[in-house]
């Protein structure tokens, strides 16, 4: 007789596998290797990628009514973020982890108490799939870190920075999601 | 490709003849050195085996078999290498440590043993 304890024939080539790299820079429509220097930061641990739908139930308050009905459902707007711990302790990533910073006497950061526009930035987290040829990537709009700098020193270990970062929507086009989901063939480079 | 032979192709395709540990000839049979010898595992989905493999190099230099323990690390890479083989692949990921030297006998001057740790993940359908 057929059992239930099996697994598809492609099982293996639809696994995502190993950490992933977080980019500042990424062009989904031409997936080549990125540079050294589109890596934002080493890290070490897992990534956790969140998008969250925040819900309201319309018909909550009419009487007769369930819960939880499907033309009830409204959403009303996306909760999306990226945590990490980065090992790679820079300017670059100090004011990447306090979201709001400006520069002060020798090079030092000090938080700002607003934001500007030129905190917001695109990110990318990239992974690898079991084939080889596969790629998923995780693409953020207008991110900035909500966790704050919270960094942890270690005898005999890695200092690492906690990052959490949170990808925004905007009022100049209040439908777009500012996160999306591809999985993409990759490009040679040269292709 | 069965698992099996997926795993002997890829220990065979550094140059070195390649056996399953237990069934190295001996005698007149013996294999020339140097080759490389690992320990035939197999499991189910999603499991990962901890293997053992072996350069059995001649030499009182470490030269060669630095150079080819090098390779093999290069080879698997960071994050692993997957090979595909018959119901999915199987995924070889470099050990902690993954190399070390091991004076093989004192019977027979000069045998070095590099002694390999790998790590198998089966992604199999089976």
């Amino acid at each position: 007789m057929w059992k239930a304890t099996r697994i598809s024939a492609d099982a293996a080539e639809k696994m995502q596998v190993n950490a992933g790299l977080l980019l500042n820079t990424f062009d989904v429509k031409n997936p080549v290797e990125p540079q050294d220097s589109a890596i934002v930061c080493e890290t070490t641990g897992d990534f956790s990628i969140t998008c969250t739908p925040e819900v309201t139930d319309f018909f909550e308050d009419v009487n007769n009514a369930p819960t939880n009905t499907k033309e009830g459902k409204r959403i009303t707007g996306w909760s999306c973020s990226l945590g990490v711990t980065a090992l790679s302790i820079t300017t670059e990533t100090l004011a990447l982890a306090l979201g709001a910073s400006e520069t002060i006497e020798n090079g030092g950061l000090r938080p700002r108490t607003q934001y500007t526009a030129e905190d917001f930035k695109s990110l990318y987290w990239i992974g690898d799939m079991i084939d080889e040829n596969k790629l998923l990537v995780v693409a953020m709009d207008d991110t900035v870190s909500t966790g704050g700098l919270s960094f942890t020193s270690t005898n005999n270990g890695k200092g690492g920075l906690a990052l959490t970062l949170t990808p925004h929507a905007t009022i100049a086009n209040i439908e777009k999601v500012p996160m999306a989901f591809y999985i993409l063939e990759k490009v040679a480079a040269g292709a | 490709m069965t698992r099996d032979e997926a795993i002997f192709e890829f220990w065979s395709s550094f140059g070195l003849a390649a056996y399953e540990e237990t069934t190295v000839p001996s005698g007149d049979d013996a294999p020339k050195l140097p080759y490389l010898t690992y320990q035939g595992v197999s499991s189910g989905f999603g499991t990962e085996a901890q293997v053992a493999v072996s350069l059995w190099y001649f030499t009182t230099s470490l030269v060669a078999v630095n150079a080819k323990a090098d390779e093999i690390s290069k080879r698997i890479g960071m994050g692993g290498v997957v090979i595909p083989c018959d119901g999915g692949a199987v995924w070889i990921k470099r050990g902690s440590p993954f190399a070390q030297n091991v004076r093989a006998s004192n019977e027979r001057e000069g045998l070095l043993q590099k002694y390999i740790n790998v790590s198998i993940e089966f992604l199999v359908n089976d």
